[in-house]
This record gives structure tokens, sequence and C-alpha cells, in this order.
């Protein structure tokens, strides 16, 4: 049974939403450190009373 | 890093569908702005009509569901999603949406401060050795399933580390790592993926049905259910407790990335007779998610108490934490396709679906018995 056959050669195109979510995935893991840069910069703010407690 | 082939070093050797790495630098903020404003209205829309709903249950003495604003937001998503995504005049909202990840990471970083460290290490380590115990049976279940489905063996590792680690993630790490082909890399993110959008509305449902508690619940969610967002959106759809559990138990999860896919590289360039390229530490470094670290400055940060941020500002961190999630949940739903269930090989969805099935009903087990015996989670 060749390599093809294996994986399930009956399978469709890879759907233009999962394109999308694959991007999403990579922008986070490329946005990772950022994250937690925007965190501080956000609990700065909220220390400093610049954004007000709601 | 990686296998020593013709491939480029880092985790981006290969990019799935023909996508290579974003830069942060290439993206334009005008681009964003019609996909976050899209974000904001559904997930806002969410909160609106669950306030909507209990105020006309109030008014009219009409004893309503309390259905939770998550559910809302995913629900919208799914419809504006699936009725426009093919509409070329949508493809606007495209760059803004991909942002959800992003505010995710940011959720699960300000929701640090809703932990005090203690609690962190005290969870955090029953969940570990829960961890531990799922990511060993996960692998294996999905080898033996790979085997009899006769698979080939790097979609069968690269379903393995899906669904025992973190999902998308995970199989965009080992791809690079492995050196797998988009294909196979396509057809286990399309399985997973589809798996995932499952398990949104079926763990909450079989959580209310077994009468678990929050706590169980969440932990349940975070060690089984595959990707960062659905773990957090199907614990968010069981109670702000259970979501509290699912993003700890499912932060852990992430944290071993690293450490599962180095052996898999290993195995795998050792077979085809590579040499693995640099360093195994910078290997390690390079696919920890620093978010998980971020989390853990925020929760020892809450843990100093008064002196670093006081009670009204770990309540505005927490409401936040809320509104990044709120985001999240509306990019899930947008992004989530009914189409894509039916449009992939049914191999690997068969051998994905059989082996995930396996292991909730195990890890509902290690939780339900954690819960019971050792002294509650």
């Amino acid at each position: 049974m060749s390599r093809e056959e294996n994986r399930g050669s009956d399978a469709g195109p890879l759907h233009p939403s999962t394109k999308q979510r694959v991007r999403a995935v990579r922008l986070g893991l490329s946005l990772d450190g950022w994250a937690v840069v925007a965190a501080i910069a956000l609990a700065i703010l909220v220390r400093c009373g610049v954004v007000v407690p709601w | 890093m990686g296998i020593g082939t013709n491939s480029s070093p880092g985790i981006a050797v290969t990019g799935v569908a023909g996508e290579d790495t974003i830069s942060p630098a290439s993206l334009d903020p005008v681009r964003l702005v019609p996909g976050l404003i899209l974000l904001f209205v559904i997930g806002y829309g969410g909160k609106w009509i669950e306030a909507a709903i209990r105020r006309y249950g109030t008014t009219h003495h009409h004893a309503l569901p309390n259905i939770e604003y998550v559910l809302w937001a995913i629900l919208i998503g799914l419809v504006i999603g699936n009725c426009f995504s093919g509409q070329r005049w949508f493809k606007m909202f495209a760059p803004g949406i991909a942002t959800y990840e992003f505010w995710l990471k940011l959720g699960i970083v300000l929701l640090g401060t809703r932990f005090l460290l203690r609690d962190v290490i005290k969870l955090g380590g029953v969940s570990l050795a829960l961890v531990a115990i799922e990511i060993v049976f996960a692998f294996a279940l999905m080898v033996v399933f790979g085997r009899l489905f006769k698979l080939g063996p790097k979609l069968t590792a690269l379903l393995a580390v899906g669904s025992s680690i973190c999902g998308v993630s995970a199989i965009i790490a080992a791809q690079g790592a492995i050196d797998a082909d988009e294909k196979d890399s396509s057809y286990a993110i399309a399985a997973i993926l589809a798996l995932g959008a499952l398990s949104l509305f079926s763990y909450p449902a079989i959580g209310h049905s077994l009468h678990l508690s929050d706590r169980a619940y969440g932990v349940w969610a975070g060690l089984s259910v595959d990707n960062t967002a659905e773990a957090t959106a199907a614990g968010a759809l069981y109670s702000e407790t259970a979501q509290k559990a699912a993003v700890l138990v499912k932060t852990t999860r992430n944290a071993t990335i690293g450490f599962v896919v180095l052996p898999v590289a290993l195995y795998f360039a050792t077979r085809g007779g590579h040499q693995f390229e640099g360093s195994k530490a910078g290997f390690l470094w390079k696919n920890f998610p620093k978010f998980v670290l971020g989390f853990l400055f925020f929760s020892a940060l809450a843990s100093m108490g008064p002196r670093v941020f006081s009670a009204s500002q770990i309540i505005s961190l927490g409401n936040l934490s809320r509104w990044a999630f709120l985001l999240t949940f509306a990019g899930v739903g947008l992004r989530t396709n009914v189409q894509e269930l039916f449009q992939q090989g049914p191999k690997p969805f068969i051998v994905g679906a059989l082996a995930e099935i396996f292991i909730a009903a195990v890890t509902l087990a290690l939780v339900t018995g954690a819960d019971r015996f050792v002294g509650g989670l």
C-alpha cells in the first residue's frame, strides 16, 4: 500500500477556514511574548489608575 | 534545528498549507481594525443577549435557563462565519479575526492574577501528574490506532502530539521538527480542529449529566480538550471556576510541548539516518510557550497582596482578562466551519475521534479518582 493510500487518499483539500485557523495559531505563536508585554502594560495602567477599576 | 535535511532552521521550517511564519512587524494595524471590530461586536452581542434574557426573566417572573455569553458569542460567530466566510468582501475581516489567539494568550496571562501562587502550585502539581499520565496514554493510544488504521508514521506522530499536548500549536511545532510534509500536517490539523469543535458542545453536556463539580470538570476539560481556545471555551461554558481550572491545567499541558516534540524529532532523525541539528536546550526554549511564564509572573504578583495590586485592581485585571477571552470566543465561532467536518480524510478523523473518546474516558476516570480519593482537586 502506498503512503498516499495509507494516509487516506479520499481526503478533500484543506478547508479555507482551517487555513485561516492555522494562520491565527501561527500569529498567536509569533506574538506569544508580546501577549506578556501587553499584559504588563495593562497592569501598569491599572496600577497607575489610568484604567480605573470597574 | 530539527532534522538535518535541506530544511531551514526553526519550527516554521515548512508552512502548513503554504503559510509562512507571521512576523509581528508585517502586521498592518489598519487592516486589523475591521476584524477587531467584528470580534468585539460579536463578543459584546453575546453579553448583551445573556443580560437581555436574564432581564426578561426577572421582569416577567419566568425561570429562563441562564445561557452564558460564551455560548452566544460562539454561536453568533458560527452563524456569521459559516454564512459569509466564502464571500469576497468578508476577507477584509480576516486579518483582525486572526488575532484571536493573541487575545487568548493575553487573557490567560491576566487570569494569572486570579490565582494565588500556592493554589497554582497545589493544583498545578496535581495536574502535572495527571498531564504526564494523559500524555503517555494519549501518545501510546494514537500510535496503536495509527498502526491499526495503517496511517503513515509521521501523520500518526502529528496526530499523537496534537491530541496529547496542545492541538494545532503542537502539530505546527512537530511538523518542522520531524520534517513532515504539508499534507500530513493538514490532515492532522483538520482532524484536531474538527474534534475540538465537537468537544465545545459535548463536554458541557457530559459534565452536567455526570454532575461533575466545577473544579473536576475544568480539570477534565483542560486535560483532554486539545486546543487551548476550545479548552478555555469549554470551561467557560460550564462556569467561571471551571474555566479557571481548565486554563491552569491546559497551560500545564502546553508547557510540556518541547519535552514531547524533542524526543519525537530525535526518533525521526535517528530513523531517517539524519543528525538532529542545533542545541536541544535551544529547541526546548524556542518551543516553550512564553505566556505560561507570564501567567506565573502575574500569579506571583497577585500573591504579594495589596503591596502590588489592590483588591479592586485585581478585579479590573480579571475583567480585562474576560474581555480578552470574549474576543477569543468570537474568533473561535467565526473560524469553526461546519463543512470542515466533512471535507477531510475520514481515516485521520476516525483515528483521532476514537483516540479522543478513549482519552476523554480515561482522563475523566483519572479526574474523578483524584477528586474522590486523593483529597480533592
